[in-house]
């Protein structure tokens, strides 16, 4: 299911979030990795909370993950270009961080289900995207 | 035993109250003050707390009341987690010397001004929300409330349970904004604001003030309302708490909260055990942030509480009446300061048709998800 947004959504982009969004709009889902203890993070943080490190590599992430939690929205809830009905996911990645992402889903997404990142999923790139596997569906 | 309550005020809950927010601010404040039978030139301290800039400073109340000689002025920036954290700093001033009468009030144009509901917050995280839409705070809590039925094996049913337990104390609330009756085919017929909430799992915004007065338990024993006595407070922002109020990607667990992380230290400092609670008021911006305190506080087992709610434990003369004003689902989303004024009402035993008979210990607690805080309240 696609989010009904006609117009850009507005991201604030600061210096600690900049690479994460210019990578989605390479098509790349990326976090930041601490180089000292390898801790990876979404969203990315100006300093490692594990080791303190603020050495860093961009790490790509396999963009398969499973469905933490979801919620629908059912209407409009704000002024933005945001109007439901869509799905919103809390994906967790394979590689531990959990993601928000729009879910693509035949039906009611549910807890539990293998989800895959959709490079380029939307008109918007920051816009990000999950589509929910099919029951029993092996990646 | 150092703190005590004395006094509580508001203004009226409104839809649209066409008026500022100073002037309901002021109302509150100043009708505190009358009910703990003190005057503007005796209060030297003022504490209140903000969301998106949507209230007025400490000391523009100062100012209006005539306040004198204002000590202790604080201006937090933080939402429903606030109110009983501010009863403790307000303790805190009061046992450090630094003023001896402290207002703590709340006040907001909450509905026909900038409603929280529908306004993005800001802050670090903010940015990975506005990417998806995920700019409500209804979305927040709902997506904690999913994973939180899931895993504890509880339903819509059970939220239903608290809508309709609660709907049932605002019936004899004057002050409450949603006294209509409501029925189970009233819940299942409506339809989703945010899955799984439907409206009436939603608090109901409103404009509006309410403030309340500490002082030290000395002092408090010449004034003529009972003395609430503030056993102790507690606040804790878990394990990674998240970058801003909106935040939760850091956070691991959307199935316990705050109450969860602070209850020990909570009991502890008031020398009491869950079993010793006579009633509760637990922030209940939505349905599920009431059964999640009912479980975090050690009230019920884990995937217990829809149960316990749904069998009359939180109505009169159950096991543990809880939200005894309705709550924020029905009296108002005052943010959590009128679910600390119903505890004081209650425990001075002026709260008329709903007055509850056993009254003498409650905890509230104050904010939903990572962070938030909580008190015990005692009679004296």
């Amino acid at each position: 299911m696609r989010a009904m947004s006609d117009e850009k959504a507005a991201v604030s982009i600061d210096p600690d979030n900049a690479g994460y969004f210019a990578g989605l709009t390479r098509g790349s889902l990326l976090a930041r990795m601490c180089v000292t203890c390898g801790h990876c993070m979404i969203p990315w943080l100006p300093q490692c909370p594990l080791c303190g490190s603020r050495e860093f590599e961009e790490k790509q992430m396999s963009g398969v993950g499973t469905l933490y939690s979801w919620v629908r929205v059912a209407r409009q809830l704000n002024s933005g270009p945001w109007n439901g009905p869509f799905s919103i996911g809390t994906v967790e990645l394979a590689e531990g961080p959990r993601v928000l992402a729009i879910l693509e889903c035949e039906g009611k997404p549910s807890i539990g289900r293998r989800v895959r990142f959709v490079p380029g999923g939307a008109q918007d790139a920051a816009e990000l995207h999950f589509v929910v596997e099919p029951d029993g569906a092996v990646q | 035993v150092t703190a005590a309550i004395v006094g509580v005020g508001y203004s009226p809950f409104m839809r649209a109250s066409g008026r500022s927010v100073l002037s309901q601010a002021v109302e509150a404040c100043g009708a505190a003050i009358a009910d703990a039978g003190l005057t503007a030139d005796q209060v030297d301290g003022i504490a209140s707390f903000s969301v998106l800039n949507d209230s007025v400073p400490a000391v523009s109340v100062g100012t209006v009341l005539g306040v004198r000689n204002l000590s202790y002025a604080l201006d937090l920036q933080m939402g429903g987690q606030a109110p009983c954290y501010l009863i403790g700093l307000a303790a805190s001033a009061i046992t450090s010397g630094m003023a001896n009468y402290v207002l703590v009030y709340r006040a907001l144009n909450g509905r026909s001004g900038a409603r929280v509901g529908g306004m993005p917050f800001p802050g670090p995280g903010a940015a990975y929300r506005e990417a998806v839409g995920y700019t409500s705070y209804a979305m927040y809590v709902a997506m904690w409330a999913q994973r939180f039925l899931y895993e504890t094996g509880q339903s819509a049913e059970d939220l239903l349970a608290v809508a309709l337990a609660q709907r049932a104390y605002a019936q004899k609330n004057e002050r409450a904004i949603q006294r209509r009756s409501l029925t189970p085919d009233d819940y299942w017929d409506s339809s989703y604001v945010v899955e799984p909430f439907r409206p009436a799992d939603c608090t109901s915004e409103i404009d509006g003030a309410c403030a309340v007065l500490v002082t030290t338990a000395e002092r408090a024993r010449d004034l003529p309302n009972p003395p609430v006595a503030v056993r102790s407070v507690a606040y804790r922002a878990g394990h990674r708490a998240g970058l801003d109020i909106a935040d939760h990607l850091e956070w691991r667990d959307y199935t316990r909260n705050y109450t969860s992380w602070l209850r020990d230290d909570l009991y502890a400092r008031a020398r009491i055990s869950a079993d010793e609670l006579q009633f509760a008021e637990i922030y209940d911006c939505f349905t599920s942030t009431a059964l999640m305190g009912l479980e975090g506080l050690g009230i019920t087992g884990r995937g217990e509480s829809g149960a316990f709610v749904a069998d009359g434990q939180t109505a009169p003369g159950g096991r543990l009446p809880t939200n005894t004003n309705g709550g924020l689902l029905s009296e108002g989303y005052l943010h959590g300061m009128n679910t600390v004024a119903e505890a004081v009402l209650q425990i001075q035993g002026r709260c008329g048709v709903r007055q509850l008979d056993r009254n003498e210990v409650c905890v509230v607690t104050s904010g939903a998800l990572m962070d938030g805080s909580a008190m015990i309240l005692t009679a004296t």
